[in-house]
This record gives structure tokens, sequence and C-alpha cells, in this order.
């Protein structure tokens, strides 16, 4: 029964080289693909939540000799959003790039980054992890210069340079903490783990190697121009899955890890650096004259946000109190998911049918694209935060942490965020409720718009109504005990 | 169901007021009075009906004021609807006279019915308020006019209306039964004194009064002179507490401001060029007395009882001679002044000045019974006052006419609520005849011929409409309907400071003229006026 | 008990389902449009009727939904929502049925209509909201479904009155949220329970409590249009003359000032907030904005901005009534949250029949106005004589209550004043519109005749609404001591808040 996990990595794999050798049918290879392991993961999903988390030591060696998976909730729900929105994408991108020469590669590529992300979520060891984390950013990299024009390969070349130190530095964190405890199992390491020199410069190092992955500010100087120049469906999974990558593997080092390490001065230092992202990326964002430009910016700022999170939850002590706090990080982090990726596959369809994406030359787009204007509307109200989407959850659970810790820094960074968040989506819905000529006449509505505004309904409605899910499934650990 | 008859003198003109532009018959404005008429003649004393789910709860009920004023206001209503012109009556007609009347005499009735003050209250703002389109002439100086009126008329209705809050809360109850159980509350008594004292046309409060009468249609001015005006009288009769103590202040400032009333009317009267304007200051003259007799009652609880009805009588007469004497006035004009037509004025004069064998001096002698030793100072300066302003307006007859068009019907009805008008009083007090009564009538020929001597010197006051106040009152509103032209708002209570101290605003279009016209003057003269009335009330 | 728990969810969905139908209309399904609006706002009347029965026989209707642990999505019908509920409804028909007649053979209908139903949606449920954050949920959803409606001709001033309309909106709605956070995380929940729920937290630390008092009121005050936070309204009066209406009567002022009610008598209790001293500073700034929005709108010559100005003064009657301690202040309040509004929307119904009939946008252009359009006029005199509170129109039990209420609390010399010169105000703006309407003549052609020729002053649908609410304003004065009238309506909410 526990044979379950290994579909989510094997599906996607086993499609990427059917991809390869039938380069004619890669678009029906990738859309399938990536619908199996979709279906791959509802199954373990329905496993989880009826039995708790999983575990699976590959070859039946024990954990610690060979390579273990595990689920939990916490791997469980970005597993899901991982392949609903792959899926979702998926779907986009067989129209998107149905014309072009690229298309074998593409697809072959996007089952190896499904695959490395999945199998990132659902690895129990340090060393899979950086394994993934390494063919993760490979990909993505490859991915981000399928665009082709010289500035989508420069911010590539930049992109790959920076992953790969980030990796480097994850690596060393890694080799560091083997020769202090000579193991690489997470759940032994969880127990083992101790404060110390050891610990704490390995920590620094894995923590700062994703942080540059996860672009907080200020190493976020890469991201911008890498999603900004990316094909849209790429550009889509770079800002809605692969940072959040990052940033699981950091949860998942400071909260199960490193949980007696980390003291509340680092966490304060990440924290204020995850304010300045959200000041600055909603800034930057406003002052964006292009459409996916703004979208990037702000995903630095909702990066941000999660990292704001981190000085709270080592505020709390760990019991209900932090679950909830917990929860409403996952929360925040899957509607910015989904949200994101409506945002940007709704850009490239503007793009496509503009194409350009200037906003100040978006007017019309309201009456030649009302689906897609909807869909960025509703994207929109997600990332800024409002009712009914997830991140509003999110957002009360993580004022109402802000008031119980009584870290009262954090309260005007949120609400200048949320202003100029709300500033800079209303800017765009401005111009494209405007009338103009821009965008063209109405056709009627395609394929690819659909997508784009289901990811866009699940952030919104979805997750903003059965949210109460999120903080049932969070609690859920494989790794439970720590310090206990 | 004598109860639900009660309802009929408001009921039947609103709803004719609903389909008033399908009326092109004056005879229906004439029979919206109707009802009136009958109840004040047929229905018994002591019916009443109360209404529970309208408004706040509504009572009517009748009594022997109410039934008075209903009757004898309903006549003055339906002889005014016949002075209704053609124009006014046609289906395109801007002025709105029809629905104005309906308005007001719908009001008028509710008012008289009322037994609780806050249908009194939605009765007079009713009557109040329509009565603008009675009021507003087609000249631009009589829509200033109707201006002015409607400013003091709101300004009234808001303090009646903080004044039924406040007694309200203190009394926990708007019949007015119920009203004499708990004192009343020092404020609510000054803002009933303020709210209707306005409509009563006391000094300082009065200003709105000679402009409109004036310059009023004559319909307008003849139901304002008698219901409408009475209604302030009737307001005061009912809401204020006699029969109980009350600190003489209150009674005395208003005895005080009624003699002033007295005084400044007479004297400002005898000098008027215009006959209206001497009718006007006629009335307030004759509103100062019956102010007067309000405080002078307010101050005597014992002899309150058996003064009011007089006070009913004296101001029943009043209201039946004085919207006679102006459509006399009317009708004298448009028949070219045929002398057949001057007895009858005269006489309606002569009964408003209380001369013997008239109503008036009927009136009066009930009057002096009534106070016995009191006040008989006051008695005479009123009786001064009213000769020397009847015969001031006599004697403005001559060479006041125009040729309009000749109705007779019109005049038929005048003739025949003539009598009634001059001899009504004489229902209560048999006809007795005392050289006593004459006195006044030397006194107020004197003055009234020293009207006429210095009349060159005095020239400068014939028509002192435009007090100072009244401009101000009037640019503010100017301000305001006259937009876009506004400026910046914040400065305009400094540009009516500033029109207020500049002697000679742009807004004037008075002659650049005495210093007599100076607003100092005038309350210097009012307050010698004062300090004369005091002397003689002491 | 099913029943119970779905009428509340079905009252909600009677307009959201059409709403969202209605967006995937094309453009020329004129008719179908029509009847789904048409049938969503009957259908909601009808449930909205039951309800009325229903609460004042004091049966329980209400739905839960856990949204996220501790945050529970609760709709639940007590007197006070059925007040605001019923008003929405009645008034969503009337406006629905202008709009249909206003907006004919213009383009984006299907889109105007879809978020006018969502707008709606978001003010019932804000009436049916049965805790805080159900509130703020639905508080924010009213931004959102009226920003498209402000900005729908999308022409420049349009974008900038909906920008200026969100910007101070969001603001507001932020403050709110930190607020009811704040309390939320002290309390561990805020259900609206008659009579307050805060005065049982003897733990907690006055300050706070007022502080996040501040943070709600100032939240709500923006939507409320309490001085200084007012500056959007007049802007958002660039909107159609259905939006401008729903929203002066309805939709987000009311919300604003319904919100603020709700948090003094169902949060913190109006007893409790008073021991706190925070009633003073409101009704101070609800004294300053009657005043302020008096006097500004008497120099507005546009007509719209001066009934916006005008709404500025009025619903801050609605604050001051919650503002003074006592059940006849309360009432006061209450019942103007009705009466407002049949008044406010007769009032720009006509305005915007004035502007769809003959051009007219300002009050310099009205001169005879009432000779070419009598029911208009008349309807719109009705209305405006009622906001000066001339009796028996609605306006004067407002403020016969409010009035009594300042007497019995001991207000009487702050407050009456207030009321007054908010009357005589009231009348110097109003009335020269009337006078010159009907009294004035026409001198200049009007702006732009489209009904020249035409038998009939009005088509049916633009008529009809003003005439029915100016009736309606006229109706519930004359007979507001009747059953089931606003007024016996508002007592009950009193009598029920005051736990008498």
């Amino acid at each position: 029964m526990n044979n379950l996990l290994i579909w989510p990595v094997a599906l996607p794999l086993l499609s990427a080289l059917l991809a390869l050798l039938w380069p004619r049918r890669s678009t029906w290879i990738g859309v399938a693909g990536t619908g199996l392991s979709l279906s791959a993961v509802l199954l373990v999903s329905r496993q989880v939540v009826e039995s708790g988390s999983i575990e699976l030591a590959l070859g039946g060696w024990a954990p610690g000799l060979g390579i273990a998976l595990r689920v939990d909730g916490l791997s469980l729900l970005m597993l899901l959003m991982s392949s609903l929105v792959a899926m979702a994408v998926a779907v986009y991108s067989s129209v998107y790039f149905s014309d072009s020469e690229r298309r074998g590669e593409f697809w072959v590529l996007w089952l190896l980054l499904i695959t490395a992300l999945h199998a990132l979520f659902l690895s129990g060891d340090l060393f899979n992890l950086y394994v993934t984390l390494e063919l993760l950013g490979l990909s993505a990299v490859v991915l981000a210069c399928l665009g082709g024009s010289r500035a989508s390969l420069q911010a590539a070349l930049r992109y790959l340079v920076l992953g790969l130190l980030g990796s480097l530095a994850f690596l060393m964190g890694v080799a560091l903490i083997y020769a202090g405890y000579g193991t690489l199992d997470m759940a032994a390491l969880g127990d083992a783990i101790e404060a110390g020199p050891t610990a704490w410069v390995a920590l620094s190092l894995m923590t700062g190697g994703l942080l540059i992955k996860s672009a907080l500010f200020p190493l976020h100087f890469w991201l911008p121009p890498a999603h900004a120049n990316a094909p849209a469906p790429v550009s889509a999974v770079l800002s809605a899955l692969v940072v959040k990558a990052a940033l699981y593997l950091i949860l998942r080092l400071w909260l199960e890890l490193f949980d007696g390490v980390v003291t509340q001065a680092s966490a304060m230092i990440i924290g204020v650096l995850g304010a300045v992202a959200v000041l600055w990326g909603s800034w930057a964002a406003l002052q964006a004259q292009r459409l996916k430009l703004m979208a990037a910016y702000s995903t630095v700022a909702q990066l941000g946000y999660l990292f704001l999170f981190l000085p709270l939850l080592a505020a709390i002590p760990e019991g209900e109190g932090r679950d909830l706090a917990l929860g409403a990080l996952v929360l925040l982090a899957l509607t910015h998911g989904f949200a994101k990726s409506a945002f940007f596959l709704a850009a490239g369809v503007i793009m496509q049918r503009a194409g350009h994406d200037r906003i100040a030359e978006l007017g019309g787009t309201a009456r030649a694209l009302p689906v897609t204007a909807f869909t960025i509307a509703l994207a929109g109200v997600a990332l800024i935060g409002l009712p009914p989407s997830g991140s509003f959850l999110a957002k009360w659970q993580l004022l109402s942490t802000v008031f119980v810790t009584g870290q009262w820094l954090w309260l005007p960074v949120i609400a200048v965020g949320t202003l100029l968040a709300g500033a800079y989506i209303f800017r765009l819905l401005g111009h494209a409720f405007a009338p103009g000529e821009g965008v063209g006449p109405s056709l009627s509505v395609g394929r690819e718009e659909i997508p784009a505004v289901l990811l866009a309904l699940i952030a919104t409605l979805l997750l903003g109504f059965w949210a109460a899910e999120v903080w049932e499934l969070v609690p859920i650990s494989a790794y439970a005990g720590g310090e206990a | 169901m004598n109860g639900l008859i009660l309802l009929l003198p408001p009921l039947v003109p609103i709803l004719m007021a609903l389909f008033a532009h399908r009326l092109e018959s004056r005879w229906w404005l004439l029979s919206a009075a109707l009802p009136a008429l009958f109840v004040g003649l047929m229905v018994e004393e002591g019916s009443g009906i109360t209404i529970p789910w309208m408004l706040l709860g509504m009572h009517f009920a009748l009594d022997s004021t109410g039934r008075l004023f209903l009757l004898f206001g309903a006549l003055i209503w339906m002889l005014a609807a016949l002075f209704i012109s053609g124009r006014d009556l046609a289906p395109g007609a801007t002025c709105y006279i029809k629905q104005t009347f309906l308005l007001a005499l719908a009001g008028n009735g509710l008012l008289i019915l009322a037994a609780d003050m806050l249908t009194f209250y939605v009765g007079f703002a009713l009557m109040g308020l329509s009565a603008y389109g009675l009021v507003r002439g087609r000249s631009q100086k009589a829509r200033r006019a109707a201006r002015v009126y409607l400013v003091f008329t709101l300004v009234g209705e808001l303090a009646l209306f903080v004044a039924l809050l406040l007694l309200m809360v203190s009394g926990g109850s708007l019949l007015f039964e119920d009203l004499t159980a708990e004192p009343m509350p020092t404020i609510a008594l000054a803002l009933l004194l303020l709210g209707f004292g306005i409509k009563v046309a006391l000094p300082g409060l009065h200003l709105w009064l000679p402009p409109a009468y004036t310059l009023a249609p004559v319909i307008g001015v003849a139901l304002l002179s008698g219901p409408m005006m009475k209604a302030g009288l009737l307001g005061w009769l009912r809401f204020l507490p006699f029969g109980t103590p009350l600190e003489p202040v209150w009674g005395n400032g208003l005895m005080l401001l009624g003699a002033a009333g007295v005084v400044l009317g007479m004297l400002i009267g005898v000098v008027q060029r215009e006959s209206r304007a001497v009718l006007a200051y006629s009335s307030i003259a004759k509103m100062g007395l019956f102010s007067a007799l309000v405080g002078f009652s307010l101050n005597h609880p014992q002899l309150a009882a058996g003064l009011l009805p007089v006070i009913v009588l004296l101001a029943l007469h009043h209201l039946l001679v004085k919207p006679m004497l102006f459509m006399g006035l009317a009708l004298w004009r448009r028949q070219g002044a045929a002398a057949w037509l001057l007895p009858a004025l005269v006489l309606l004069a002569l009964s408003l000045a209380a001369l013997p064998l008239t109503g008036g001096g009927a009136a009066k002698s009930v009057l002096s019974a009534a106070l016995g030793e009191h006040l008989s100072g006051l008695l005479l300066l009123s009786g001064i006052a009213g000769v020397a302003l009847m015969g001031r307006f006599l004697w403005l007859l001559r060479g006041s006419f125009d040729s309009a068009r000749q109705d007779p019907v019109t005049l038929l009805g005048w003739l025949l609520l003539l009598p009634v008008a001059v001899w009504t009083p004489f229902l209560w007090e048999a006809m007795a005849f005392e050289w006593k009564t004459l006195l006044p009538l030397t006194g107020g020929i004197a003055l009234f011929l020293l009207g006429l001597v210095f009349r060159r010197w005095l020239g400068s006051l014939r028509f002192p409409i435009r007090l100072k106040g009244e401009r101000i009152i009037l640019s503010a509103t100017q301000i305001h309907t006259n937009l876009p032209d506004t400026s910046n708002v914040l400065r305009q209570p400094w540009l009516l400071l500033k029109q207020a101290l500049q002697p000679h605003s742009a807004v004037s279009d008075s002659p650049p003229n005495l210093a007599l016209r100076s607003p100092a003057v005038w309350w210097l003269l009012l307050i010698l006026a004062l300090l004369g009335a005091l002397s003689l009330t002491l | 008990m099913t029943m119970s728990v779905w009428l509340p969810v079905g009252i909600l969905l009677s307009s959201f389902i059409p709403g969202v139908l209605i967006f995937f209309q094309p453009e020329e399904r004129h008719r179908l449009r029509t009847l789904l609006n048409l049938l969503g706002a009957l259908v909601k009347l009808l449930l909205v009727g039951v309800l009325i029965w229903g609460v004042f026989h004091e049966q329980v209707f209400e739905t839960r939904w856990t949204m996220a642990p501790g945050l529970e999505f609760v709709l639940h019908a007590d007197a006070l929502s059925v007040l605001f509920v019923s008003l929405s409804t009645l008034l969503w028909l009337v406006t629905t049925i202008y709009a249909i007649g206003y907006l004919e053979h213009t383009p984006h209908r299907s889109r105007f209509f879809g978020f006018f139903s969502l707008c709606v949606t978001a003010t019932v449920g804000l009436a049916l909201a049965g805790n805080l954050f159900t509130f703020v949920v639905f508080y924010e959803l009213l931004t959102l479904a009226t920003y498209p409606l402000i900005a729908h001709k999308g022409s420049p001033e349009a974008l900038r009155g909906a920008r200026i309309y969100l910007s101070y909106t969001l603001f507001g709605g932020l403050l709110l949220m930190i607020g009811a956070v704040w309390l939320h995380t002290l309390t561990g929940g805020v259900e609206f329970v008659e009579g307050g729920i805060l005065d049982q937290y003897a733990n907690l630390d006055q300050d706070t409590l007022r502080w996040i008092f501040l943070l709600l009121i100032v939240g709500l005050g923006v939507k409320a249009a309490l001085v200084p936070l007012h500056g959007w309204l007049p802007q958002a009066m660039v909107a159609p003359a259905p939006v401008s209406a729903l929203l002066h009567a309805v939709a987000v002022v009311k919300a604003g000032a319904f919100g603020i009610v709700r948090v003094i008598y169902d949060v913190y209790g109006v007893e409790f907030a008073a021991e706190l001293g925070v009633l003073t500073l409101l009704g101070t700034v609800a004294a300053i904005t009657i005043i302020y929005g008096s006097v500004k709108a008497l120099s507005q010559d546009h007509l719209k901005k001066r009934l916006a100005y005008s709404t500025v003064s009025q619903v801050s009657y609605i604050v001051l009534g919650a503002a003074i301690l006592g059940p006849l202040a309360t009432i006061g309040g209450l019942v103007h949250l009705v009466h407002q509004g049949v008044m406010k929307i007769t009032l720009f119904f006509a305005a915007g029949n004035y502007a769809e009939a003959l051009g007219i946008h300002r009050v310099s252009e009205m001169d005879g106005v009432g000779r070419r359009m009598p029911g208009t006029t008349l309807a719109f005199s009705i209305g405006a004589l009622g906001m000066i509170g001339i009796p028996p129109v609605a306006g004067f039990i407002s403020k016969w209550y409010l009035g009594l209420g300042a007497v019995e609390a001991g207000a009487a010399f702050w407050v009456l004043p207030v009321l007054i010169a908010s009357s005589l105000l009231n009348a110097a703006y109003f009335l020269p519109i009337l006078y010159r309407a009907w009294f004035k003549s026409a001198t200049s052609p009007w702006p732009a005749d489209k009904t020249a020729g035409c038998a009939r002053e009005l088509p049916d649908p633009l008529l009809w609404p003003p005439v029915t609410t100016a009736a309606l304003a006229l109706l519930i004065g004359l007979f507001a001591a009747a059953p089931y009238s606003p007024l016996e309506w508002a007592e009950l909410i009193a009598g029920r808040e005051y736990r008498q």
C-alpha cells in the first residue's frame, strides 16, 4: 500500500522518458503524464487523510541507508498544490506551445521539473533533498530560457549561477551534518541535532542557500528578470512552485530539524528581511511598467510575507498556537501558488493577444478578454489578501499571531504591504477596464483561458471556504517528536 | 362615528390637493372648506378620535375654542377661495396657488382639531410651509418677501419642534390634557413663546410681516392675517400652562413685548403711505394686545379661566375683520373706488377700532369687564392705536384704485360675510353703548392728525420693510439661490458679517436715505416703545 | 430545522446566483437578463418576508461554517439584520427596475448587472453576518463588488472616482480588519449578541478596548463617510445614477453605518461603550460630520454632488443616534437607517431622471423643470422635504426620536443645536432646488432634451421607481406607528438591545 508514494515521482519521470523518445507526441504525453501524477497525488492524499503520514523505504532498506520517501500534512499540501497547478499549466501549455518548435524540449523538461518537485516534497533525507533541489533548479533554468530572447538568456544565466551557488551552500550544510551526526535521515536527525557550532554553521549554510533560491530580499534580484522573461507557463510554475520548494525546505529545517537550534534573533533577522521584501517588492510592483515584471515583483513581496511568519513561529511554543500559525503560512503559500500561476497564465493570454504586456496600454482588455480580466481580478483579490480568498484567512491569522506574540513591528509592514498590493492590482485593473483598442476585438473564450480561471477560483473561493482542511492536515507530521 | 367626521376637514383638502391640477373652478376650492364648516356647525363638542397607527399616534378632538376657530376660519377660507384669479386656476398655472391653498387649509383644520401636540405641530407646519405659495407674489420684491416669510416660518417650526421634544421627555405624553401635569421646562416655554411668537409677530419677530402683508396676493394676505396668524395665538392658548403658577418673568416679558407691539404698530402704522402697510402694522398692534393679554393670563392663574374665552372672542373678531378689510381693499380697488363700498369698509374699520355698537366694541367691553382694573392703560393705548390706524387706513383709501376686472360673485360673497364679521361678538354680549368707550377715539384721531401733519417729516419711515435684519436674511437666502455664483462657503459667514456691517451694501436697492433707516435708530425706537409700555402697564 | 439553516444562505444566493449567471449572458440577451434579475429580487423579497415573520416570532435562523480554526462564517438573522436586509431587498428590487430602464441600449450591461447583484449580495451578507469575522469578509466583498460599478462608464473621471473610492475603502477595510483581529485575539471570537459581549470580559485592558474601538470605527467610518474620511463619496457620484442611488441609500454608506451600530450595540454593548467614554468622541465626530456635510452641500451646484454631501450629513444621524446612550436615540438612529435610504434613493433616482431626460446635471439648470417633469419633481420634493425633516415625511420621525433621545440622555445641549442647524442647512440647500424646479420658469433650453415630443414624461421603469420610493417615504412616515413599520421594528430592536 505504501508503494503509492513512488507513483507521484515515477509517473512523470517515465513520461519524461517517453516524451524524449517520442517527441512528436510530446504534448499528449506531457499532459497525460501530468494528469497521471496528479491522480497519483490524489490517491496519496486520500491515504494520508485516512491514516496519517506514510513512510516508504525504497528497496526495503531501513531509513538511513536507503532512499526514504515520506509524506505528511505539510508535504501533502505542497504536493497537491504543485500537481494541481502543474495540471492547469500543462493544459495551458498544450495551447501555448502548440506551434512552437521547442515543444519537445519543453515537455521533457516540464516532466522532469514535476518529477523533481514531487521528489523534493516526498524526500525524507537530506541528500535526496539536495539532489532533487539541484534537478529542480537545473530544469527550471533551462525552461526559463526557452523563450530564446537575449534578455531571457541573460536572466536564465544569472538564475543558473545563483541557483548553483545556493545548492552548493546547501550541499556544504548537508556535508557538515553528515560529518557531525552520521546520518542524513531527517526523522533521526530531528532527535539528534542539538545546539552547537556544527548545527549553527550547517543551519546557516543551508538556510543561506535556500534563501537565495527562495529569493528573499536582498537575494531576490535574480528573480524578477528570470520570471518576467520566461514563457508564461514557465513563469507560472517558477513563481508558484519552484520558489515554494525552497521555502518548504526552510520550514522543514527550521521547524523540525533545527528546532532547538534556532534562536529568536536569527528568526528576527529573517523576519526583518521578509518585511523589507514585502515593502520593496510591493513598491517595485507598483512601479513596474510591464505586467509580468509586476507579477514577478509581487512574488518577491508575497515571499516576504511567508518569511514574516518565521520569527512569529519561533516565538510561539510548540502546540496548537503554532499549528495555527503554521497552517496560516501554508495556506498563504498555497493561495499564492494558485493565484500567482493564474495571474501569469492570464498575463500570457494577454501577451499573446496584444503582443505586449505594457500595463499602460492594456485598455480594452476587459472587453476583449472578459474571462482573462476576471481571472486577473480574482487572482488579484487573492494577492491583496481580500476575502474570500485563502490569503485573507492567512493574513487574519498572521495578524492574530502578531497580536498574540506582541511583535508589533510587523503590523505596519502587513498593513502597508496590503495597501501597496491593492494599489498595484487595482492600477492594473483600472487600465484593463479602461476603454481602448490595445488588445483587439473579442474572440470566443479559448481553451487557454480556462485553466487560469480555475486556478484563480481555487485561490479565491476553494481555499477561502474550505481552508479548514489545511489546518487539519498541517499538524500531521512525519517527524513528530523533535524536542519531545 | 362622530370621531371620524373630525378627520374630514384636514383629509378632504389633502385629497383634493392630489387632483388640484384638474380643479379648474374656484367653487371646488371653496367646497374644500365645507367639511370644516360642517364640523364647526354640526358636530357636538367633546367628540374625539384617536388613530394610534398614524404618525406617532394622532388624536383629534373638538372643543369650544376649536369649534369657533374652525367655523369662522372656514368662512374666511371660503371667501378667500373666491379671490383666486382665473390665471391661477388654469391647468398650467405655475404658482401652485390651488395646491398650496388646499394644503394650508388642511393644515389649518388639522391644527385646530388636534388633541395632541404633535398633530398640532404637523398641522402648523403644513399650514405654515404651504402658505409660502400663497404669499409669493409675482414681483421680485414679493418673492423676496415670501422668502423672508419662509425663513421665519422654518425657524418657528424648529423652535416648536425642540419645544415638543422637551415637553415629551418631561411630561411623557403629548396630549394637551396631560400638559399641566408636570411643570413646564423653562426652555420649552421660551421656545413656545418664540415659535408661535413668530406667527403672532411679536416685536422683533415681526420682521417678516410688513413685507409679506404689503406684497402678497390678496388671497395670501387675507389668509395670513386671519386664520393663520390666529393659529399662532391658538398655539399659545393650547400649549401654555395657564392656571399653574409660573415665574412672573415670562408673563411680564410677554406683556412688555405685547405692549411694545402696540406702540410700535401704532407709531409706525400711522405714517405709512400704503393701505396694506397700515393694516399690517395694525395687525402687529392688535396681536401685541393679544400677546399682552396672554402674558397677563400667565401671571394671573386665577383670572385666566375667565380671560381666555375673551381672548378667543377678540381673536375671532380679528380673524374675521382683518381678512375682510384686506379683501375689501382689493374689491375697492377693483371696483374703481365705488362710493357705495365705502360705508362697508368704514364699518369694518370701526369694528376693528373697537368703536361702540360694532362687534369690536362689544368684544372690548367684554374684555374690560373680565380684566377689571388691570391693564387699563394698555387697553386705552390699544384703543388709540386702533382708531389712529383705521383713520389712517380710511384716509389712504382716497385715490388708491386700479381698474381690474369686476367680479360680482366675489363681491357678493364679501358683502354676505360682512355682517358676520362686524357683529359676531354680539352673540356673546348684548349691544350696549358707553361714553367711556369713546375715550380712545379722541386720542386716536389726534394721533392720526399728528401723523398727517408730520407726514413729510416722517416720510422716510413710510416703507420700513427692508430692515437690516431682513436684508441679512435676504442676502443669506440670496446667496444660496443664486448658484453657481457661490464663493467659498467658509467665507459666507464673513460675507454676511460684512453686509451687516456695511450700511450701504451693494445688495440694497433702497434709496440712499436718512439715518433713520439704520437699524440702530429702529432699535432705539423699539426700546423707547418698550419703556413707554412699561410705564403704562405698571 | 433545516429551514432555519438554509434561509440565510438562500437569501444570499437569491442574488448571488442570478449575478453569476448574468455575467455569462451575452450583451444582447436583454430579456433573459431582466428575467433573472427580477426573479432573483422577487425570490429574495419572498424569503425576506419569511425571515421577518420568523424573527418577529423569535425564531432562530443561523448558518455556521468553519473557515479556519476559530474563524467561523456565521449567518445569523436578528432583528437588526432584518431591518437592513429588508431595506436592501426592497430597494434592490426598485433599483433593478430603474437600472433596467436607465441603462437601456448602453454597453456592458451584463457586467453591470452581475456586479450589481454581487453588490447586493455583499450588503445582505453584511446584514446577516453573525460575527465580526463574517462582517469583515462581506465588508471587503462589498468594496470589491462596488468598484466596477463606480468605474462602469470607463471614462477618466469614472476611473478616477473609482480609484479614490478604492483607496479610501481598502484603507478602511484594513483598519477594520486589524481591529477585528485584535479583538478576536483578546476574546477568542466576536459573535454579535444583542446587548454586547465585551462587558463580560472584565479582565481586558480598557485602553486597549478603546484603541480597538477607534480602529473599528475608523475602518467603518470610511464607508459611513464620517468627516474626515468622507472624501471618496462626492467623487463616487460619477457612477451611473442607479449605482449612486444604491450606494448612497443602501449599499456602501449604509454598510458603514450599520457596522458602527453593530459594533456599538452588539459587540461593545452600548452601556459598556458609554462606560469606556468612546461614545462622546463618536458623537462629536458625527455632529461635526452632520454640520460639515450640510455646509459643503450648500455650495455645490452639481446636483449629484449636492446630494452626495447631503448623504455625508444624513448618514451621520445614524451614527449620532448610536452614539447617544438611551433607547430613544437608538430608535432614531436605527429608523433613520431605513428612512434615509428610502428618501435618498428617491433623490438620486430623480437626479438620474433629470440627467437622462433633459441632460440636467446642475442645480442652476433646473429652472422650471417641475412643469416639464412633474412626477419626478414631486418625488424629489417629497424626498427633499423629508431630508429637512418636515412632517409627515419619514425624516421627521428620525429627527423626532433622535431629539427625544438626546433630551432623555441629557445630551440636548449639544445634540439639539446640531439637529436644528442641520435642519436649517438642509432647508437652505434643498428648498432653493424646489424653488427653481417649481416656481421658476425655464429661461434657456434644456441642456440635452431627449424626451422632446414624447407624450409621457419618461418611460415607466424610470418614472415609477422614484414615485414608488417617494410614496414609501411618505407612508412610512405617516404610518410610523403602524405594525411592522420601520419604526416599530426599530423599537423592537432597541428593546432587545437594552435588554428590557
